[in-house]
């Protein structure tokens, strides 16, 4: 054997190890083998290490009864129930697989029990005689403690012992719960009851059903003909009539709150009252039973989840990170690090007076390594907390922030850092101002996204510390009678759980004594003093596990109006109101509507990881819990909507795994239109005669399509079938509230946005109470005369049990007269009236309404986000301490460089400090129609024609609605009174007084200081150096002025397909490069251009995939899957994953025009209209871009649509944008460039023509990053294709031919054309894809005369 | 290269779905459970090191299997399909884990004493998570390369490129432990 047979054949045997280990190489290999030692040797070691990999999986043990459980599982009608009948088996043998496997089983054996007669009632005690049917006994599901227990007593409350999961639960027994135990018994019926905390709950022995003595339940009762179900409590008792509720009780009253179905709720006297699902009834002692509807139903039965057997995900829901993320940079670096600086101590001290808190937060930073950091700080609040104090400590002191233009702030910032990385000095251009002393200490804050805000400290010395202080105040929200303070506090403040110094310390003042002030889980000590209850919590190496909460009662709670107002004791001008209304609504009709629900879920990329996770459940469980009479589809939507198939199913368990599975098996990825995913779940129930919900769960971040407020609110009023209703859902931190509020408002429906650590449990069951509780919608607020200026500008719908807050300001000393509001309930008129009478106060203990209106009055101007409402929302942060979008808060190092920059007005310590319990009004309301008064005025508004337009809302007071503000205002609540888009010159149409613009910032000079500073007299001088050619001395010849151009040349093989820069050494160095450091983003990129580039694309798909993988949002990462996918022949994969780039990267335009363009080119106008849209609504002012949008919705027939494009524009622009609109567009189906393909075949497929650069990019008709222009023809055709060139960089391509659609072979020409050479090359094409030849352009530089 | 079935499993596969196409699941259920569920469980099981995960990902593979539910069921035979749908629920698994261990280090089973197994696990977690795959299906899922290409969506080719770069890695890294 030759040396190079002998290396030939060796290689061929690495090459085909696997098949040479099972025998299947040929038989020339396997000799090969047996006279080879290199060989034999690389064949032991290859069985050693196939006999590892045997070994991975050895320990799975397979369990018994799979058989069984899969044919039970498996939707089978004609399958009997004989096989179900495994229960003892599973129950005895299979253990923790039985628990999570066994209740379909279980359920099933219950109903074969019932059918034939098994499990006789062995009644011993004198429970309550109506209770008839078997008594309840089954087994203790799951038990959640920590060093408490679960006790297990007879009947009578004897022989007690500590019960275990698995425990036999008899009839008759009596559970006990201690303070740290919650626990969940499984019913052999498929009832399922769990216990709170301190709670004893005795079972009957006499039917289903028992006696709670004391402590709170949940239980999900499974319903069952001829066998009721009674709960008895000390106030009274409840039938339960097929249901899921929570019952709390102790010795004076007894609160439930029912989930699903409904109850009955009776007392001693036997007076009763029916509970619907999404209401609570309480019953005191000695009173009759009460209901209303409940918002708290998350709150009521959340606790729950975290023992529920049948839980549909089986996971434990991870805890969002409330408080945010720790990262830290050093200047001039771009990438930033991860655990170098910490949180070490963490005190937080909030004051509550009434309904206002305030929360103070200090931290201190340290700093881990040896570096001068930059530390950042991200963290989400709540939706409604407002930001008011940033202080940084200088030399011992601390120094308070100044609110300032975002902008601005940010440049100041930036040029601070400049100092830190002097090599930053050329790229920015930033506004430096010299001050005296060095410059450091600085700290900004600023709002990023959603509820997300993040703060920067500069510098954290090397092994050193920073303490930094910021607050917030919010009105914290009642439900029902309890007002809930919460501060979040799940979260990682290091990233590696490291302990911390905590402390926490409230003050409440104004609360009922007589309500004892609760904070379920935190053992704080308390004392009274200064006629405020003061709470303490202190700990040292503290881990947070969970967010502190706080329950207290006022003692107006049942009021249904409160209203405050002030003026500042030393400034001039009008004061402010706030008024917050609680309107309690009357009941829904006995038994709600049916209704047909469409699960929207968002599956677009940007909620890729944990928030599709937190969707996915979130549908789950509504698909799980929502009333049995309704009907649910689910619809996981990108820019496209992929529907669960099948009808509309019933809500249960079964559904709920259905749905999940759906969900899982469509990753999330593709860009978003969240409109066109509202119309599709309301086309999804169009065959269904029930009511139509559609519920969005997603991140509301609109990429395709309508994509600013005002738009998408009309795009979905216009797709709102009769009946219909949206409810949005946003989902994480980075939700954007503002599109979620515009699609419920379209929809007429709510909004539940993302609030940071509350447990998806409760966002499910909020969301069910929204769905089942009636609301108020067109809703109208008329205020006695003197208020102006109404911030919010427009009112949502009032949900039940929801709080509303209204601000003004108010021209006098006093307001007196009757608030009226109006609104309509399933369609029928509604109006209450609460007296009112409020004195203006300028206690400090008010201080807070100023900030109110500030805040509101802000939301309503970054809605509307015109120039002038920007300036404006600047101002009013300023001037009041508002964060807002527009403004940072940024600490400077001393008084004097806030001089230097004019800023030392910007800065005052707060107003408010919640030190005094607020001054105030409160009132109830009485229903100011009765139901025939409000048939009759429905009558009348149908007969004048005057009914309001069902989705819109009116704020007014006395002054707004005067006959001269009617006269001079537009169409009252037309689709032009838009919140968004509403300019501000609207306000004092309708006789609003505008506010009193604070002077803007003190104007600094732009010009960029550094320049100035730099040493200019030491630059070698361009002039000094390189003599232009003008003064060189004359020449004795006469010259002739030359240009120099370039030319393209081009070249085309066809014997070699690999480009030059792509060889085996260059792919060899790629690959050392990359093991050598696989964290470097270059090396990657480098190794999968070149990859694909040689053609491997098996090596660049796993490349492509690790750095997806790595960088799950990256752009240029995303790009490289869709261009491996397009080359696999999945050319639809390839085009949602270029979705996916617009979802990481919103504002994109260039990736925009790409999909616009492509969607178009395959026949999908609509779609790519779409993007148009987008396009146009991103950049509203390029009147080409609009009129382009503009023109394709016509041509579509989405006039509606188009009609919200030109109201955005301003009144003077839209005559242009109707001219440019009407022309023709320019035809880019015509190929033009210096490189040409053009394909004809014949044999059936799709193929798609593709260039493929040594950048790792493709070039197709799908598009590329890159700078030249594609053209292409007849993209989706099964005969010819075009593409081409214009302007292509010099380098080679390799032109491939790549499988579209479609099967078979194909045979055919190609015609390459490149700079004006032309090279005809046959082809014949059976796979997924063929590489034709290898294009190389240059270019060459000629002398041409001028 | 093709590699032919036994006969007797052909045929066994050929029961399993003429049981599905007269709807008669309970049957199809054992026999898909005789033929291929501790195949699929000991993929599942080295894949994901957790018996209780394993076992989630293989009663979901063959319900969904026996609902004929899974619209990416392709060509290729009845292992090699439902090789493929374990591998998916796997990765669905692997990656809703968090970012520490989802990039392809099996999670730890806390009650799973420390064996072999573990141990092959441990050593399958240091090499590419395509690599792995490629061994696993076809050496503890039994499957052969045109099997592995077809539950890995890739050509028989690179699948048996794959098997042999990580059984060279594995060979690697015992050469570095000095055995």
């Amino acid at each position: 054997m030759s040396a190079v047979e002998s290396r030939v054949s060796c290689d061929s045997v690495a090459q085909q190890l696997g098949r040479v280990l099972d025998g299947s190489a040929s038989a020339e290999l396997l000799a090969h083998v047996v006279g080879c030692d290199a060989c034999r040797d690389a064949r032991y070691e290859a069985e050693r290490a196939r006999d590892l990999v045997s070994q991975a999986g050895h320990d799975f043990q397979l369990p018994e009864g799979l058989e069984s459980m899969l044919a039970a599982q498996t939707p089978a009608p004609s399958s009997p129930i004989a096989p179900l009948t495994v229960t003892p088996r599973v129950a005895g043998a299979v253990g923790a697989l039985a628990k999570r496997w066994a209740l379909p089983v279980l359920a099933a054996a219950a109903i074969a029990a019932a059918l034939f007669g098994g499990g006789k009632s062995s009644g011993t005690s004198t429970d309550d005689p109506e209770l008839v049917g078997p008594p309840w006994r089954g087994k203790v599901a799951r038990v959640l403690t920590r060093t408490g227990r679960l006790e297990l007593c007879a009947p009578g409350g004897s022989a007690c012992h500590e019960a275990r999961v698995g425990d036999e639960v008899p009839a008759g027994s009596e559970l006990r719960t201690d303070r740290g135990t919650l626990a969940e018994l499984a019913f052999s019926d498929g009832s399922n009851v769990s216990l709170d905390r301190e709670t004893t709950l005795r079972l009957s022995t006499r039917g289903r059903g028992g006696e709670l003595v004391r402590g709170a339940i949940v239980a999900d009762v499974k319903p069952q003909a001829h066998s009721s179900v009674r709960f008895e409590f000390v106030s009274g008792h409840l039938d339960v009539l097929g249901t899921k509720f929570s019952l709390r009780s102790d010795d004076e009253s007894a609160v439930v709150h029912v989930a699903r179905g409904e109850v009955r709720l009776c007392n001693r006297s036997g007076s009763d009252a029916l509970v619907l699902a999404g209401e609570e009834g309480r019953v005191d002692a000695g009173a009759a039973p009460v209901t209303s509807a409940t918002s708290s139903l998350g709150e009521a039965l959340g606790w729950s989840e975290a023992v529920e057997l049948d839980r549909a995900d089986d996971e434990p829901e991870a805890r969002p990170r409330a408080l945010g993320e720790l990262k830290a940079q050093k200047p001039g670096e771009k990438s930033e690090r991860s655990g170098a600086v910490s949180l070490a101590s963490h005190s937080v001290r909030v004051k509550i007076a009434g309904s206002v808190a305030r929360t103070e937060v200090e931290e201190l930073f340290t700093n881990h390594t040896d570096d001068v950091l930059e530390g950042i700080f991200r963290f989400p609040l709540p939706p409604d907390a407002k930001i008011e104090r940033l202080a940084l400590e200088v030399d011992g002191k601390l120094e308070e922030g100044a609110f300032v233009d975002r902008e601005r702030a940010s440049a100041i910032w930036r040029g601070a850092l400049v100092n830190a990385a002097p090599r930053l000095r050329r790229e920015i251009k930033d506004e430096i101002v010299w001050v005296p002393g060095p410059w450091r200490d600085p700290a900004l804050l600023e709002w990023q996204r959603g509820g997300r805000f993040e703060l920067r400290i500069f510098p954290i010395p090397r092994r050193g510390s920073r303490r930094v202080v910021l607050a917030y105040s919010q009105v914290v929200k009642q439900a029902a009678t309890v007002r809930h303070y919460s501060y979040p506090l799940a979260f990682d403040p290091s990233g590696s759980g490291t302990p911390l110094d905590f402390s926490l310390d409230v003050v409440l003042r104004g609360n009922d004594p007589a309500f004892r002030v609760r904070t379920p889980g935190w053992d704080v000590s308390r004392q009274q003093a200064d006629g405020a209850e003061h709470l303490h919590f202190d700990a040292r190496s503290f881990v947070p596990s969970g967010d502190f909460s706080l329950d207290y009662a006022l003692p107006d709670r049942d009021a249904e109006l409160s209203a405050w107002a002030y003026r500042d004791p030393s400034a001039t001008g009008d004061a402010y109101v706030a008024l917050s209304l609680r309107p309690r609504l009357p009941r829904q009709r006995e038994h709600g509507p049916a209704r047909s629900v469409a699960l929207v879920v968002d599956a677009s990329r940007s909620v890729f990881g944990e928030n599709y996770r937190r969707a996915t459940a979130l549908a789950t469980r509504l698909a799980r819990d929502l009333d049995a009479d309704d009907r649910v589809t689910v619809l996981a939507c990108d820019s496209t909507c992929r529907e669960m198939p099948g009808d509309l199913r019933r809500p249960g368990t079964d559904t709920a795994r259905e749905v999940r599975r759906f969900l899982e098996q469509r990753p999330p990825e593709g860009a978003s239109d969240i409109t066109f995913a509202v119309a599709r779940g309301f086309a999804s129930l169009a065959a269904s005669d029930r009511s139509p919900h559609v519920v969005y769960i997603g991140d509301g971040t609109a990429t395709v399509g309508p994509i600013r407020p005002a738009t998408i609110e009309r795009a979905v009023r216009a797709a709102l079938p009769h009946g219909g209703r949206v409810t949005a859902l946003g989902i994480g931190p980075e939700s954007d509230a503002d599109s979620l509020l515009a699609l419920s408002r379209g929809g007429g429906g709510t909004t539940l946005p993302y609030v940071p650590g509350q447990p998806l449990a409760d966002v499910a069951l909020t969301a069910i109470s929204a769905l089942f509780g009636a609301s108020l919608s067109d809703v109208q607020l008329e205020l006695p005369a003197g208020i102006t200026q109404l911030a919010p500008a427009r009112l949502d719908a009032i949900t039940v049990g929801s709080e509303l807050l209204v601000t003004g300001r108010l021209s006098g000393a006093q307001l007196e007269g009757t608030a009226v509001l109006r609104g309509r309930i399933d369609g029928r008129p509604f109006e209450q009236r609460y007296p009112l009478d409020l004195s203006v106060s300028d206690s400090s203990g008010n201080a807070f309404v100023p900030r109110l209106f500030a805040a509101a009055r802000i939301t309503d101007l970054e809605r509307n986000g015109s120039d002038g409402a920007k300036r404006e929302a600047v101002a009013l942060s300023i001037q009041h301490r508002v964060a807002s979008r527009y403004t940072s808060l940024l600490v400077l190092e001393s008084e004097a460089m806030y001089k230097a920059f004019g800023l030392e007005s910007a800065r005052k310590t707060p107003d408010y400090t919640a030190d005094l319990e607020a001054e105030g009004d409160s009132s109830s309301g009485e229903l100011a129609l009765s139901d025939d008064e409000a048939r009759s005025l429905e009558k009348d508004k149908r007969g004048s024609g005057t009914a309001s337009n069902p989705v819109s809302s009116e704020l007014s007071s006395r002054t707004a609605a005067s006959p001269a503000a009617k006269a001079a205002a537009p169409a009252p609540r037309g689709a032009a009174a838009a919140d968004g888009a509403e300019p501000l010159a609207r306000d004092s149409a309708e006789g609003f007084r505008g506010p009193a613009l604070a002077p803007p910032p003190a104007a600094v000079a732009a010009e960029p200081r550094h320049e100035r500073a730099a040493p200019e007299a030491k630059r070698p001088s361009r002039v000094e150096a390189e003599p232009p050619f003008e003064f060189a001395p004359p020449r004795p010849r006469p010259m002739i002025a030359m240009r120099r151009i370039w030319q393209r040349h081009g070249e085309i093989f066809t014997d070699h397909f690999v480009p030059a820069r792509a060889n085996a050494s260059a792919l060899s160095d790629a690959e050392r490069a990359l093991q050598r450091d696989d964290s470097r983003r270059q090396n990657l990129k480098q190794a999968f251009a070149l990859s694909s580039a040689a053609g491997d694309l098996s090596q660049a798909a796993q490349l492509a995939e690790r750095w997806v993988d790595k960088e799950p949002l990256d752009p240029e990462a995303i790009t490289a899957l869709a261009d491996v996918e397009a080359r696999r022949g999945r050319r639809e994969v390839a085009i949602r994953l270029l979705g996916s780039v617009l979802d990481v990267r919103p504002g994109d335009t260039a990736s925009h025009k790409r999909l616009a363009r492509l969607e178009r080119w395959a026949g999908h106008a609509e779609l790519g209209c779409r993007h148009t849209i987008a396009i146009a609504e991103g950049r509203s002012r390029d009147l080409a871009l609009v009129a382009d949008a503009v023109r394709c919705t016509r041509a579509l027939g989405m006039s509606e649509l188009a009609e919200a494009l030109l109201d955005s524009a301003q009144y003077s622009e839209r005559a242009l944008i109707e001219r440019r609109a009407s022309q023709t567009p320019d035809d880019d189906a015509r190929l033009s460039g210096d490189v040409q393909l053009e394909a004809r075949w014949s044999g059936g497929p799709d193929l798609d023509l593709t260039l493929l650069d040594t950048e790792g990019h493709r070039i197709s008709w799908l598009g590329a990053a890159t700078r030249s222009v594609i053209s292409a023809r007849d993209v989706t055709s099964s005969t010819f294709e075009g593409l081409a060139l214009r302007g292509a960089a010099p380098g080679e391509y390799v032109v491939e031919l790549t499988r579209g659609a479609g099967a078979g072979s194909a045979q055919g020409e190609l015609v390459v054309t490149v700079a004006g050479s032309v090279r005809r090359i046959p082809f014949a094409f059976d796979g997924d894809r063929k590489a034709v030849a290898l294009l190389r352009v240059s270019m060459r530089s000629h002398l041409v005369t001028l | 290269m093709t590699i032919s079935q036994p006969e007797s499993e052909a045929a066994h596969d050929a029961r399993i779905a003429e049981a599905l196409t007269r709807k008669d699941r309970v049957t199809a259920a054992r026999l898909l459970v005789e033929a291929h569920a501790a195949a699929l469980g000991k993929t599942c099981m080295a894949l994901l090191g957790s018996q209780r995960e394993a076992e989630d990902a293989l009663r979901e593979t063959l319900l969904v299997a026996l609902s004929g539910s899974d619209e990416r069921c392709g060509d290729g035979t009845l292992r090699a399909r439902l090789l493929g749908s374990a591998r998916r629920r796997c990765a669905l698994r692997l990656e809703a884990r968090p970012r520490s261990s989802s990039l392809g280090v099996p999670g730890p089973d806390p009650d799973m004493p420390f064996s072999t197994a573990q141990s092959a696990r441990s050593r399958l977690a240091e090499i590419r998570p395509s690599e792995r795959e490629a061994l696993v299906l076809r050496f503890v899922g039994g499957a052969s390369p045109t099997e592995v290409g077809v539950a890995c969506g890739i050509d028989e080719t690179a699948a048996e490129q794959r098997v042999v770069r990580g059984l060279s890695r594995l060979r690697e890294m015992r050469r570095k432990e000095g055995r």
